[in-house]
């Protein structure tokens, strides 16, 4: 292969793939400088690397780079910073959601972690009425003073955070079930 | 900003736990850090690994590839600076900065490339094959579907088919990891490496393959192993207590009787070198630390040292120790980087 030929594959592969790449590591990373040091760097590369440019196995090859580039940031990120461990026990989860099942207890992390971002998903006050009330324990009473809203107020939000809460729960179990 | 979620089609959504969890997390925006860590701790556990790599695998497949008339600006210019980093890459000599990610990447390349070469021979290449890999400062065991102990090292990546089939059970090695072979003289057990294979029928042993070193090594335990190299045009037989010694780049080898314990020192956790250079020390302390080192070459003298570090020593101790020991070298940590410097 000639170098002008051999520019021009590098390049239609890096147009079709380097988007798809980037896009995998920002989504998981949730940093575009991030993802796109790491994909930058695995099309360096993969210059050097003629025989994988074809098809399916550019693409696998890809798939397990960005992978592991990704979960070599996270290791290192996680070593760097202490472990908080969740305060939502598995208790307070099946309370909350009156969702009880023998498999809680081996989804146990995942149903935490579910939890927490089905939470992030809700509209901030939301969030936080119900935080103070499941994670807090205070009165509806104490919230509403605390944040300057009507009881009647805290109540609904509380309602509306079970109601999604359970939409997810629900999901969860139909599709694992059946 | 581009909505990430587009590129996510609805199917994706029809899951389990695995998937329902990467699809929130791509939705969420603005996640907080305490969410975003304690995700992606659960990503990188060990628990339900193979579920989580069904639905990462799902994910990536959900990505779109862009036609070339689709390019954006952006793209173009990412492409410019790879053009660039390209171009830098063939001058840069003095310093050697390593990474260990990029030692993985070529672990990774090469094992890909050598699994689908193997496996093609035997079995189509779209069979099941696992891919174990280990990251950095960990150890992992594992045991192959015909029962077979594996104990891999840091770094160590190992691909497998989900089941042996074959004539053969042959699974791929880079890096380091120790064999109990089950015994079945019917269906040989084949380690694969990029230089060179050992056969076992029934038998332990171990083998160091990694791509940053020059030296690759096999020792037997117990049983006897067949290796092949040189292109799989030399063989020969070894037998327990020897070690097998491949210099890939002067293509010579020797057999030696080591010390067995320690071979198997990393097993237990402790680091041994027998008198080895820095240059051989440093990249086994970054696959055992989280660490990286920066230097230039002629920082690091020829000297030879001999140290035995006990388990959960810290990076930091050793490095206490060899600065003393060799009197000449001093080091700094900034961002997990041990910069080292002459005296």
């Amino acid at each position: 292969m000639n170098t002008e030929s051999y520019r021009k594959e590098f390049e239609e592969i890096f147009i079709q793939y380097f988007p798809k790449v980037r896009t995998f590591a920002a989504i998981l990373l949730k940093s575009e400088q991030e993802a796109e040091d790491i994909a930058q760097d695995i099309f360096v590369k993969l210059w050097e690397q003629p025989d994988l440019w074809e098809g399916n196995l550019v693409r696998n090859y890809l798939y397990t780079m960005v992978k592991n580039h990704v979960f070599n940031r996270i290791k290192r990120k996680n070593l760097e910073s202490k472990y908080i461990y969740s305060q939502i026990n598995l208790h307070s989860l099946e309370e909350m959601t009156e969702f009880k099942d023998p498999l809680n207890e081996i989804y146990h992390e995942e149903l935490q972690l579910l939890l927490k971002l089905t939470l992030e998903q809700m509209p901030e006050k939301r969030r936080q009425v119900f935080e103070m009330s499941r994670f807090g324990h205070l009165t509806h009473h104490e919230i509403a003073e605390k944040m300057d809203l009507s009881v009647r107020t805290v109540e609904q939000h509380i309602y509306l955070a079970l109601k999604d809460l359970k939409k997810l729960i629900l999901i969860l179990i139909f599709f694992i079930k059946f | 900003m581009i909505d990430r979620s587009d590129f996510i089609r609805r199917r994706y959504e029809m899951g389990n736990y695995f998937n329902k969890i990467i699809e929130l997390f791509v939705k969420t925006t603005d996640v907080s850090t305490s969410s975003r860590d304690e995700f992606h701790r659960w990503l990188t556990g060990e628990k339900f690994s193979r579920e989580k790599e069904k639905a990462l695998q799902g994910l990536w497949d959900n990505i779109e590839e862009v036609t070339p008339a689709a390019t954006s600006s952006q793209t173009q210019r990412s492409l410019d600076e790879v053009r660039k980093k390209i171009r830098q890459r063939h001058h840069k000599v003095n310093i050697k900065i390593l990474r260990v990610w990029q030692v993985s990447a070529a672990v990774l390349l090469i094992a890909l490339l050598s699994a689908l070469y193997f496996t093609s021979n035997e079995t189509p290449v779209n069979a099941d094959l696992i891919e174990q890999y280990v990251p950095v400062a960990e150890m992992t065991h594992l045991t192959l579907p015909d029962g077979t102990e594996v104990q891999m090292n840091s770094t160590a990546t190992l691909l497998y088919p989900a089941q042996f089939n074959g004539e053969t059970r042959s699974v791929y090695l880079i890096g380091e990891a120790n064999f109990k072979v089950t015994k079945n003289e019917e269906q040989p057990f084949i380690v694969k490496s990029n230089d060179f294979q050992v056969t076992a029928l029934g038998t332990e042993f171990s083998m160091k393959v990694y791509p940053d070193e020059t030296l690759l090594t096999t020792t037997l335990f117990s049983g006897s192993v067949e290796v092949r190299f040189n292109n799989m045009e030399s063989s020969l037989i070894l037998n327990p207590s020897e070690q097998f010694t491949y210099n890939k780049r002067t293509k010579e080898e020797t057999i030696s009787r080591p010390n067995l314990d320690d071979v198997t020192a990393w097993q237990r956790g402790e680091l041994v070198f027998r008198s080895a250079t820095l240059e051989e020390i440093i990249p086994v302390l970054e696959r055992k630390y989280p660490y990286s080192f920066v230097y230039t070459v002629s920082t690091l003298r020829n000297d030879r040292y001999t140290f035995r570090f006990k388990e959960n020593t810290s990076l930091q101790e050793i490095m206490d120790i060899i600065v003393e020991v060799s009197g000449n070298i001093k080091y700094r940590i900034e961002d997990n980087k041990y910069y080292l410097s002459p005296l």
